[in-house]
């Protein structure tokens, strides 16, 4: 029997009560799977410190036997151009060409540029580059494949015209390959002697045939499988800036203007894709632009990456939306994966009066554990809100982390966190076979950083029980639910929000509750979050920032597939990777993305504090800083005997740590925020974060280095609205530790019960007098 | 140009081959039964001496393809594996089962004591 696994997705990530939410399930190894519905309530099972894992059964008539299958998924970038009259199917003479920026020409399997080729059958025509990195065209007839080769190898990270113009009468193919490179546009300049051109002629031997079914593709081609049908195969990586295609035979000297940036003549122009056609101030379609005759439905799969410097950039505009004709790159990546677009398994229907929080179908297979257990994750809302607190779920952050394979991949990570990775056996499997794709944290295949993250998809660091495998403790979702757990434990009436639902609905997501509480790690958020937690708090609403190095990155979710977040790493940030220059900002906005500290937001201005270091490894405890005692915030710490607050917690002993933020008056701290607590001590592993530095020198480190500390912070706003701050990942999960009873755990309690009440909060009796005090 | 590579020798990789190599001289120097024995107390203490701080940075800063994994078995040990490469799985190169992290992670460093011995340049 083959090894049995199961992996799945849901179309939603939260849905209230009432609607239905569709799952997507592929398993291996069985044709059934128990099902059952179960509410998450704490996501470590380390029972030694803790409580353990904790899940709770719901009945609901989906539970039982679920008829499951073998499904397949479609990795790569392409473009789909929807051609119904078979405009492109041409029989006779044709001309292709393209700019072109590959990624990974010598990649040792073939690439298509363009063209309308079958790979099983051998019917067709088509451009593209060889296993060994030579530009190619070639021709089949269903039977046999005729081509014609380049004699230079493309040079990854250079700007080429390429392309091909083919006489169907003589059988006379001609290829056409010419740096365009400048000072700015590719890896290397001008002054690298080498023969980029190559202008190769031959007689084919037969010409193309071309069947009606197959379609033409950019960056792909057809293939086809005895299980799987269809699916598009030698992808292109790189990128490919404004292809077209004739039915005429282009002369050189025709080539030569469109490489010198000539626009093709209209005479016998049967698709021109213009890249860079379409661009707005908030950004760019997943349709591309064909304004030829024929006006072609073109649309990219799996999230092409758009306004990517193009072949004709200069350097000057940092910015598709300063010049979009200097932006026309369309960046393909074979490895990319932003929807598995799997057959729906099963749609539920979400009982009326469901508690909100978090969900999971379970599903198990055969043994019904490691990679034979799947927990397809998602949040269920009240359809009206209920209660006074609301959790609110960074799923932005949860799709960064997606499926990220540091411990594999990643040199740098063990220097990071100072020990060797845990690993897992879902992470191995998955990693072995690669393909639900990768996190924000990740780099394809070709060394380009992954900047979409996509929930329609198994996400197998999204669920609970997971163990970070270079930290050894859960991280994100399934620490979260350590804050879960604690909520639960304490009987708090709670409604369950995901960071989607403010980035759709604004302020009015957050409105009917008096306080919200975030996760441990919020680390990417969009414009309309921040607006909306800003407005929040100003109009009266406490927040309560449950993590460390929190809204951080600026993102966005895809305004034409939610499901989707954007992010560019740029500048400056402890980052997994640097976007290339020109490329910083998001296409799905038109915004520039990076740290929204550099953007003027820094997180400090809402939080009171904001990304200091991290270190992992090791944690400590706070200890009350000489605020705390203010008569104004002293409620904060009632009955917590002693100076010291969280020696106690899940991730690694101590409620200060993993990642950890510092008030800062320079960087927008509230100017009469009260620090309740700090830590200090922290172990050399943790450094500066690099967003700190402007000269590096020696001692940036936790024993040396006095800014290095998680900040406790309080402070209050318009309308008795106030913030609260942990400045620390491992706070949360500091909360179950000692039964709930921790000295973490007693603090919180005492600020989520005034933050829940209506009317003035404690310690606002005092005069103004007073509370200027410090 | 014919002295033109496709795909062009990193020679920063000798520079750091030459690197290395002066480190492990340093790291052979100082190695003692007292520096392992330092390690296995407390695989996390801050205040560790000065050798057993340089031959922790040398150990985590080695290429992935040297480095090793804990891998959680389903009772609840730790094994030593390689590191998972793109397509293939870990390889288990020691069949102890640690009963814990840190017994783990001192398991690893030993190893790599080993593979630091078995350097043949420098």
């Amino acid at each position: 029997m083959a090894e049995q696994k199961i992996f799945g997705y849901a179309d939603q990530f939260t849905v209230k009560e009432g609607e239905r939410i569709r799952f997507y399930v592929n398993c291996d190894g069985s044709d059934t799977a128990e099902a059952q519905l179960v509410r998450l309530i704490h996501g470590d099972d380390n029972r030694e410190d803790g409580p353990g894992y904790i899940e709770e059964e719901i009945a609901h008539p989906a539970n039982g036997t679920w008829a499951v299958k073998k499904q397949f998924t479609q990795l790569g970038n392409f473009l789909e151009v929807a051609d119904p009259d078979n405009r492109l199917k041409l029989d006779g003479s044709l001309s292709m060409m393209a700019f072109i920026w590959p990624s990974m020409p010598q990649k040792g399997a073939r690439q298509t540029i363009m063209g309308r080729w079958d790979t099983r059958t051998n019917e067709g025509f088509a451009l593209g580059i060889n296993p060994e990195g030579y530009l190619q065209f070639w021709v089949g007839d269903g039977r046999e494949v005729d081509y014609v080769t380049s004699e230079m190898p493309l040079l990854k990270h250079v700007w080429y015209a390429v392309g091909v113009s083919y006489d169907a009468a003589s059988g006379t193919a001609t290829l056409y390959q010419e740096a365009v490179l400048n000072r700015y546009n590719s890896l290397i300049g001008p002054a690298v002697p080498y023969d980029y051109a190559s202008h190769v002629r031959t007689t084919l031997r037969f010409a193309q045939h071309n069947r009606a079914d197959i379609p033409f593709l950019i960056a792909g081609a057809r293939d086809n499988h005895v299980l799987r049908g269809d699916f598009v195969a030698d992808l292109y990586a790189g990128k490919i800036d404004r292809p077209f295609l004739t039915e005429t035979v282009m002369t050189r000297a025709q080539m030569d203007e469109v490489r010198k940036g000539g626009v093709p003549g209209r005479q016998g122009l049967v698709a021109y894709w213009d890249t860079a056609a379409g661009y707005s101030e908030a950004g760019i379609s997943h349709d591309v632009a064909e304004t030829g005759p024929w006006k072609l439905h073109t649309r990219g799969v799996n999230h092409p990456i758009r306004g990517m410097t193009g072949w004709n950039w200069n350097g000057k505009n940092d910015c598709f939306r300063l010049a979009p004709e200097e932006f026309g790159g369309i960046e393909f990546h074979p490895d990319a994966i932003t929807d598995c677009a799997w057959e729906e398994t099963r749609a539920i229907e979400i009982p009326q009066g469901l508690k909100s929080g978090a969900y999971a179908i379970r599903l198990r297979v055969g043994p019904g554990s490691g990679i034979a257990e799947e927990y397809i994750v998602f949040i269920v809302r009240p359809a009206q809100p209920k209660a006074k607190l609301a959790f609110l779920v960074p799923l932005a952050s949860y799709l960064a982390y997606g499926n990220e394979t540091l411990s594999f991949d990643a040199q740098i990570v063990q220097p990071m966190t100072g020990q060797p990775p845990i690993i897992s056996d879902v992470e191995i499997e998955t990693y072995e076979h690669r393909e639900y794709g990768l996190s924000t944290y990740n780099h394809f295949e070709d060394g380009a950083g992954v900047c979409f993250s996509s929930f329609k998809r198994p996400l197998i660091n999204m669920r609970p029980k997971f163990r970070n495998s270079w930290m050894g403790v859960p991280w994100q979702f399934p620490a979260d639910l350590s804050i879960v757990a604690w909520i639960e434990h304490f009987g708090y009436e709670c409604d369950f929000i995901s960071d989607l639902d403010v980035h759709r609905e604004g302020v009015e997501a957050l409105k009917p509750y008096n306080c919200v509480m975030t996760g441990t790690h919020p680390e990417y958020v969009s414009e309309k979050m921040l607006d909306a937690q800003e407005d929040f708090v100003a109009q009266g609403g406490r927040l309560i920032y449950m993590g460390g190095n929190g809204y951080y990155w600026c993102v966005n979710f895809d305004p034409e597939e939610n499901a989707v977040m954007e992010v560019r790493k740029l500048d400056s940030g402890m980052r997994a990777w640097a976007a290339k220059p020109g490329e910083h900002y998001l296409q799905t906005t038109g915004e520039k993305s990076g740290l929204w500290r550099n953007r003027g937001r820094a997180p400090q201005k809402l939080l009171g504090v904001g990304m200091i270091s991290e270190g992992f490894e090791t944690c400590e405890p706070f200890r009350r800083m000489p605020d705390s005692w203010h008569r104004t915030v002293s409620w904060i710490t009632e009955g917590i005997d002693g100076e010291l607050i969280g020696n106690e917690g899940l991730a690694y002993g101590g409620a200060a740590g993993v990642e950890i933020d510092r008030y800062d008056l320079s960087l927008g701290t509230p100017p009469h925020t009260k620090i309740i607590a700090s830590s200090g001590g922290h172990t050399d592993n943790y450094v500066l974060s690099t967003e700190e530095i402007l000269y590096a020198y020696a001692g940036m480190v936790g024993t040396l280095d006095y800014r290095i500390r998680a900040d406790m912070i309080y402070y209050t706003s318009w309308n008795h609205g106030a913030v609260f701050s942990s400045g620390s990942i491992a706070f949360g999960q500091a909360l179950p530790a000692k039964g709930f009873d921790g000295t973490a755990s007693k603090l919180l309690r005492n600020v989520v019960d005034a933050f829940v009440k209506d009317g003035p909060l404690p310690g606002q009796q005092w005069t103004l007098e007073e509370k200027q005090w410090r | 140009m014919d002295d033109m590579p496709i795909i062009p020798h990193d020679s920063d990789t000798d520079v750091r081959a030459y690197f290395d190599a002066k480190t492990r001289i340093y790291l052979r120097h100082v190695l003692s039964d007292a520096l392992i024995e330092e390690h296995r107390r407390n695989p996390h203490a801050q205040h560790r001496s000065e050798p057993l701080g340089r031959l922790l940075f040398y150990f985590k800063n080695l290429p992935i393809e040297e480095q090793y994994a804990l891998r959680r078995m389903p009772g609840g040990s730790y094994r030593i594996t390689t590191i998972p490469r793109p397509g293939q799985a870990p390889v288990e190169v020691d069949p102890t089962d640690y009963p814990d992290e840190l017994s783990g992670f001192h398991g690893v460093f030993l190893r790599k004591i080993k593979d630091l011995m078995e350097k043949s340049d420098g």
